[in-house]
């Protein structure tokens, strides 16, 4: 039995012109402590899947069990890090930390004190009393890391993470998520357009299609672990690269056609 | 040029920017003052009494304690109703942001009832309430509690709602997240409703004693009208925009307070 | 623990329903508007009408018998009165857009004209006017000018500061082009500034219309003429029924000239989206 199981998720959105299937038939599994990464074409349902693992949006048909345990709402046990932040404007850095700690029980300097852990470990030291609107963008990607790691979740859902990082800092961002993953072990669905960041952290890479989203492939990746910024030089990786590459290019062309039929 | 001297002149043309600013505001009010001392000192202007009678008068009442009495009065009357028409417009207001019925028909009565001359009341609010302080009270409310109303539930309504997606996704109960995210982010706007309320309860209180009961400044400034005593009448009415003044900019300066976070 | 669980559930549900039905998705009977209107108003209506009959017309007029007295007022004199105060408020309203708009296109546009006239606008539109009454009477009298001047008075100040604040709102880039083809001063103001700060002057106008009304029933009231007269003397009557219906026209009518200048405001300004005005929030 695997520790997360996604069955035959569709989702189909109403909207005044028509009815827009958003995902279709999705179904995967991912077993504890495991890094996936979704990679697909933009606007393909990598977001709305997200959000049904998280129970933020109800399913139009299919479930996601968690050790074995139906669930269809917000829980403890997953942390989501958002597409766009989300970071509440009112909050500095510190406050948009602990904000996720407040349901919990424990002590106010319990609080803090995880909070600036996390601060510190994304590299945020010192901008604690700063508020989102003085921080840029990456920064602001960096404290929603954080306030979903100090809930410290079984599950972590990465929403692009690092979707707004300058090509180093996400190079940074990459190895430094790589070591907090390997101390603190979680399983995490790390969503991605970026396919060498998809493989170069990833155990397993799911590709999705657009229109409607569903799975196209699912790559097994097994480099060995840790890895280096070296792997990227790897044959295999290249060769790896190359087929996702195809997979997606293929997909989209697909989904061209079909809607040329329509 | 190099950056430093650059930012140095910058600094001095908004400096200069500033003294032009308020020279011309000081310039303009004391040439307002000089037209109305000539305009008012001729012997045929009788209405308009010049500053150098009203400014006395003004002193005179503040010293006698008339004004300043008659001041309290009014204000209390204003903040006793400003108070019932906060508690009522953010209750209000809140519910026709929540609920799909009452959007759905209180709010139509409520735009109705903003943009309606309150003053048709005033004739027959004694038929109901009565014209001291009760009538004064309810008349005060009125004129403030429509526009809290209004911007309360438009800030509510504001409020991203992938915010609250957010809340939820960290396990936020609904009680958490009205009282962490809706609310804080309804701020800005329930604080620009209550600022705009404070100076509407004002001239709530104002006109309902001037037209409905005569007492307090109302009572000053007719008192005055009809003895035809201008110094006292023109002093009475400086205090009232004074008043006014006064507590618009009070309630801006807290609004800046409370929403530092948004100055920054 | 299990409480709460539900509790944060339904939250979730809620918050579906409600981007369900910004969707469009097909409502159920009970989420349509107009059936809610139906039930809420038909209901208060009822109440009202129930209530008229148990406190007696000498307390609370039947709602139907103030409807009865909304007609009535077609030949009983009332609404001629009215039409004659809404003259003179109407008279007193084209003052103010006469004087209130050039003066707010000049603070728009003029930096030292702000400077000088700001204070004494933003002064006069937080204070209460009302406070004015007793000095306006003696300076003017109480017929016709008085009125007017008050009447002026409540409506001008939107007038100028949303006109103003349109002037500052036009994209810099519009005076650039306009000085690229060496507009003159006063082309500019014609052709490019009113256009452009036309939503919000429009906007101003309808606000400085309420206004005006509000100002024209505190005028009447208080030196006890026409439409102010009549309120008077039927509250003082205690003929309910009349003074309501007659209150609802008043409503009815600044409602209606509202209307008018909407749809003014959406033909002149095909391209500008509804603006709803400056009523003293600030714009960041
Ligand atoms: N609330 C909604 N109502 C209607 N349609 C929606 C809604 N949310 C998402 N969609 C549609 O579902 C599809 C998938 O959206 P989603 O945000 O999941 O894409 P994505 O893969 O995350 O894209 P990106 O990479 O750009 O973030 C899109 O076509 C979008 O228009
Ligand atoms: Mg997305």
């Amino acid at each position: 039995m695997s520790y997360v199981e996604v069955r035959n998720i569709s989702k189909v959105f109403q909207t005044q012109q028509e009815n827009l299937p958003a995902l279709e038939n999705i179904s995967f599994t991912m077993e504890q402590h495991g890094f996936y990464c979704l990679i697909g074409h933009s606007g393909c349902g990598k977001s709305t899947l997200l959000r049904i693992i998280d129970g933020l949006t109800e399913p139009t048909t299919g479930e996601v069990l968690i050790s074995a345990k139906v669930t269809n709402r917000p829980g403890f046990d997953r942390g989501m890090v958002f597409q766009h932040f989300n970071l509440l404007p009112w909050r500095a850095v510190l406050g948009n930390v602990e904000f996720g700690l407040e349901n919990r029980r424990m002590s106010k300097r319990e609080r803090r004190e995880r909070a600036m852990h996390y601060i510190h470990m994304v590299g945020l030291d010192g901008f604690e009393h700063y508020y989102p609107s003085q921080l840029s963008g990456g920064m602001q990607q960096r404290v929603g890391l954080a306030r979903a790691l100090a809930i410290e979740p079984e599950i972590l859902l990465m929403d692009e993470p690092f979707g707004s990082l300058d090509a180093q800092t996400r190079e940074t961002m990459q190895t430094e998520l790589m070591r907090i993953w390997s101390i603190e072990k979680r399983t995490v669905l790390f969503v991605t357009h970026d396919i060498e960041e998809a493989i170069f952290l990833s155990d397993r890479v799911i590709v999705m299609g657009q229109r409607p989203g569903r799975i196209v492939d699912i790559i097994d990746v097994d480099f060995p672990r840790p890895r280096d910024e070296n792997l990227r030089n790897l044959a295999g990786f290249t060769e790896m690269r190359g087929r996702v590459w195809k997979t997606l290019k293929c997909a989209a062309s697909e989904a061209k056609a079909s809607a040329a039929k329509r | 040029m190099d950056p430093v001297t650059r930012k140095d002149t910058w600094i001095s043309q908004s400096r200069k920017n500033r003294i032009a600013k308020w020279g011309l505001r000081v310039a303009s009010f004391l040439v307002f003052l000089a037209v109305w001392q000539w305009y008012g000192a001729k012997p045929e202007m009788f209405a308009v009494a010049p500053p150098s009678q009203v400014f006395p008068a003004f002193y005179e009442a503040m010293l006698s304690g008339e004004l300043p009495k008659a001041a309290a009065g009014t204000l209390y009357t204003m903040a006793v109703g400003y108070l019932l028409a906060v508690v009522v417009g953010i209750v209000v207001g809140f519910g026709i942001a929540v609920s799909v019925w009452a959007r759905n028909t209180i709010e139509p009565i409520v735009n109705a009832a903003y943009s309606a001359p309150m003053a048709l009341l005033i004739p027959i609010l004694g038929v109901y309430i009565g014209l001291e302080f009760q009538g004064r009270l309810f008349l005060v409310m009125v004129w403030a509690v429509f526009v809290i109303i209004v911007n309360t539930a438009a800030g509510v309504r504001e409020t991203p709602p992938s915010l609250m997606e957010m809340a939820q996704s960290f396990g936020l109960n609904p009680w958490s997240i009205y009282r962490k995210v809706i609310f804080p982010s309804a701020l800005p706007y329930i604080l620009v409703g209550l600022r705009l309320g404070a100076g509407r309860a004002l001239r709530g209180a104002v006109t309902a004693e001037i037209l409905m009961s005569t007492t307090n400044l109302g009572k000053f400034l007719i008192d005055a009208g009809s003895t035809f005593n201008m110094p006292k009448l023109l002093a009475g009415i400086m205090l009232v925009i004074l008043l006014g003044l006064v507590i618009i900019q009070g309630a801006e300066y807290l609004e800046q307070r409370i929403l530092s976070w948004r100055r920054v | 623990m299990s409480g709460f669980k539900t509790a944060q559930q339904r939250g979730v549900t809620r918050l579906e329903k409600d981007s369900q039905i910004i969707q469009g998705e097909k409502l159920r009977l009970r989420d349509q508007k107009w059936f809610q209107r139906l039930l809420v108003w038909g209901l208060l209506v009822a109440v009202w009408e129930i209530l008229g009959v148990i406190l007696g017309p000498f307390f609370l007029p039947r709602i139907s018998q103030v409807f009865l007295s909304m007609f009535a007022a077609f030949t009983n004199g009332d609404l001629t009165t009215l039409a004659s105060s809404l003259r003179q408020m109407f008279l007193g309203f084209g003052l103010a857009a006469v004087v209130g708009i050039p003066i707010g296109l000049i603070m728009g546009r003029s930096r030292w004209a702000e400077y000088v006239l700001g204070i004494y606008v933003n002064a006069l539109f937080v204070t209460s006017l009302e406070a004015l009454l007793p000095f306006i009477i003696i300076l003017v009298g109480t017929d016709f000018y008085f009125r007017v001047v008050v009447v002026f008075l409540f409506a001008i100040f939107y007038i100028i500061i949303n006109t103003a604040a349109g002037v500052r709102a036009i994209d810099p880039n519009l005076f650039e082009t306009a000085a690229a083809f060496c507009t003159p001063r006063l082309k500019l103001f014609i052709k490019i500034i009113l256009p452009a700060a036309l939503p919000y002057v429009i906007a101003g106008l309808r606000l400085g219309l309420g206004h005006a009304v509000k100002g024209m029933v505190i005028a009447e009231l208080w030196v006890v003429v026409d439409t102010g007269r009549r309120l008077v003397d039927l509250g003082f009557a205690r003929k309910l029924p009349e003074y309501f219906a007659l209150a609802l026209w008043i409503v009815l009518f600044g409602a209606l000239a509202n209307q008018i200048l909407l749809s003014f405001q959406k033909r002149l300004t095909p391209w500008g989206s509804e603006i709803a005005g400056f009523t003293g929030s600030r714009k960041k």
